[in-house]
């Protein structure tokens, strides 16, 4: 069987002097452009009518001027470095003979393995564009800086805007937009947040010593992090105790703006602190609290994220530049190998490989939306246990919402003493939510999979384990978490999100009118429509129909033919069913009973 | 089955993990003892961090690492 030989051009489609220009250009646009935000923001803050010397002066500039003196020194560093050409299009080396027999052979051997790669698929690296775009050194920092902009100012409006949360920049542009905004990339795009990413980007970058430049000595201790305690179920529970300590401290609004600067600079902090001890990108896959989140909805999306387009020339690759990097790039931060990827769980989009590959063999293909959540004959335990777990936060989040909730956390908090501790860290804090109570609820749910498991277990006799049947099965559970989550944020984006117009104006709260945008009669609420909530409940149907589409898959693909199937497959349709109606029943009761509440619109 | 002591390939990460743990421990009392709310809030978000990995050190011990 021999591999189709693929057409790929040995010159750059972009090989004229106006884009070679345009590669050197785009990195010192990128300088110019930090630069300049910095002048403006210092401008505005020396026309303030608040005391040079005041504590939010000096916080303001102790913050700015080290950060945007050492970003723009690294990138003058990396446009001197890379200024003759270092960029420009290799062009692939010839392929491998041995790939033809070799390699087809042990590809035919695992093609169970590799079932993930059927089917219809487009490949935008076939577009000179993309591939044109994908070989840049700058591709990733041009889509990290401006985040990385907006993060910083984030973290200075919290610390020295105004406690009003809805006129602080911190609390509107991350709670109102972000959360919202990062949800919708997962499911459109996959790990496209990871690529954009500013608190990974700043720690790389102090990793590395450079923005976009590949250089040659790495500032870190490079320790590996453990083998035996490598599972996303660290950034599973991390996600778990943020979203207690976000509820507790009441971070994402109305709280005070200063705990989302405090969150974020602690998730810099800690990614700092990770990229200086351990290898490549170790924060994201063993700290991040989002990884998890991001990596399990990204399952929906319909990026297959970069991969070997032929796995046989890969067989045959003795030096894999992909996984080790090479002189124009770095190996995948994410310890990722293209040529045996079954998901795109851990694709960072970074890129990397593609630039490295010396035989132009990884694209990035488009495909049929929640292929990557049925498709991997590869499962994992520790993720199916993660989203149980992550289903529970879910169905905590919604059900906080509740008055019944709201009684039986505080009864619990005062028998508990709960409230108490509370006090004690925080004296302005009731001490919601209990931790008791909200880890209770959130292990419902792994209980109820592992209760199913243990049925579905029955029904075949016990020749499938609990364990399997958890691992494949709940997989299924992945769109409706994706959109339960996605709807979960709705009331707050939708009838919030607006005033981001009026801060981008006056980010700190200061009376700043930057754009002319400061004064728009643009108020929190005001953007209260009823029919949030119909968008809500469709989004969770949605999800619904699309996990019963997932579970019939993994029926078909996993157990066909096995003993009790049938009954195995309509009991896990019917778990999906269950918690659909049950999360559609909490969404409109939430409106109906507490419709003051920022997650329930009044409904008419 | 639980790893021996003497066995145990991670032991230098083990330490460092108590360390840390301590660290942040100490960090509290202080930031207790000084009502400095943002400093306590930073110094739980971190501690929910070191909770993470520490609940996932005793599973892997408990199933010998085996997630997949």
């Amino acid at each position: 069987m021999a591999s189709p030989q693929r057409d790929i051009p040995r010159m750059s489609p972009y090989s004229r002097p106006i884009y070679k220009w345009l590669d050197r250009l785009v990195p010192v646009a990128l300088a110019i452009f930090m630069v300049l935000v910095f002048v403006d923001y210092s401008w505005w803050m020396l026309k303030s009518p608040i005391h040079l010397l005041s504590w939010r002066s000096l916080i303001f500039f102790g913050i700015w001027i080290p950060t945007t003196l050492f970003y723009v020194i690294m990138a003058i560093k990396d446009i001197a470095q890379n200024w003759n050409g270092r960029w420009e299009f290799a062009g692939p080396q010839a392929r491998n003979p041995l790939a033809d027999t070799i390699g087809v052979e042990k590809v035919a051997m695992q093609r169970d393995f590799f079932r993930s790669t059927t089917g219809k698929r487009y490949d935008l690296t076939k577009n000179p564009f993309f591939r044109w775009l994908f070989h840049r050194r700058w591709y990733q920092f041009a889509a990290q800086l401006p985040n990385v902009i907006i993060f910083n100012i984030v973290i200075i409006a919290g610390l020295i805007g105004v406690v009003n949360p809805n006129r602080n920049f911190a609390t509107v542009i991350t709670w109102y937009v972000w959360f919202g905004v990062l949800f919708v990339l997962m499911i459109g795009v996959g790990r496209a947040w990871c690529l954009i990413c500013p608190f990974s980007a700043q720690a790389e970058w102090v990793q590395r010593l450079g923005l976009f430049g590949r250089g040659k000595k790495l500032f870190t201790l490079g320790r590996k992090w453990p083998q035996q305690y490598s599972t996303v179920l660290i950034s599973v529970f991390f996600f778990l105790g943020l979203t207690w300590a976000e509820e507790f401290y009441n971070v994402a609004g109305p709280g005070k703006p200063a705990f989302t600067s405090m969150l974020v600079a602690g998730i810099i902090i800690w990614d700092l602190f990770y990229a200086l001890t351990f290898e490549r990108r170790s924060f994201c896959h063993y700290g991040c609290p989002l990884n998890g989140v991001i990596g399990v909805v990204s399952a929906v999306a319909p990026f297959e994220g970069f991969r070997a387009k032929d796995r046989t020339l890969c067989k045959t690759c003795s030096t894999k530049e992909c996984m080790r990097g090479s002189k124009r790039s770095y190996g995948c931060g994410w310890y990722e190998y293209p040529g045996s990827m079954s998901s795109n769980f851990y694709c960072g989009l970074t890129g990397e490989c593609f630039k490295g590959c010396p035989y132009e063999n990884v694209g990035l293909a488009v495909h049929a939306p929640l292929k990557e959540a049925y498709q991997p004959r590869k499962k994992r335990f520790d993720l199916a246990l993660g989203v149980t777990l992550m289903m529970g936060a879910l169905f905590f989040e919604i059900l906080n919402a509740t008055p019944q909730y709201a009684a039986f956390d505080t009864w619990l908090s005062r028998i508990t003493g709960w409230n108490l501790v509370a006090k004690a860290l925080d004296g302005q804090l009731s001490g919601y939510p209990n931790p008791l109570d909200y880890l209770g609820i959130i292990l419902i749910w792994p209980l109820f999979a592992w209760a199913i498991a243990q049925i579905g277990s029955l029904l075949s006799r016990r020749r499938l384990t609990a364990r399997e049947l958890l691992t494949r099965y709940a997989y299924g559970w992945i769109p409706l978490f994706g959109l339960g989550i996605l709807a979960r944020q709705l009331p707050k984006v939708l009838t919030n999100g607006p005033t981001i117009a009026r801060v981008i104006s006056d980010p700190f709260g200061f009376g700043w009118n930057m754009f002319g945008t400061a004064q728009l009669p643009l108020q929190a609420k005001s953007f209260a429509p009823t029919w949030i909530l119909w968008v809500q409940l469709g989004l969770v149907v949605l999800g619904g129909i699309a996990s019963l589409f997932v579970t019939q898959k993994i029926s078909h693909l996993d157990f066909q033919g096995q003993p009790g199937a049938k009954g195995i497959h309509v009991l896990m349709m019917s778990a999906v069913v269950v918690q659909m109606i049950v999360m559609m029943g909490l969404y409109y009761y939430i409106a109906l009973v507490n419709p003051g509440h920022p997650l329930s619109p009044p409904i008419r | 089955m639980l790893r021996s002591r003497a066995n145990n390939p991670n032991k230098k990460f083990d330490q460092g993990f108590l360390a840390i743990g301590a660290v942040l421990l100490g960090l509290l009392v202080v930031a207790l003892f000084t009502h400095v709310a943002d400093f306590i809030s930073v110094d739980v978000m971190t501690i929910m961090l070191w909770l993470s990995v520490g609940t996932v050190m005793v599973l892997s011990r408990l199933n010998q690492g085996r997630w997949e």
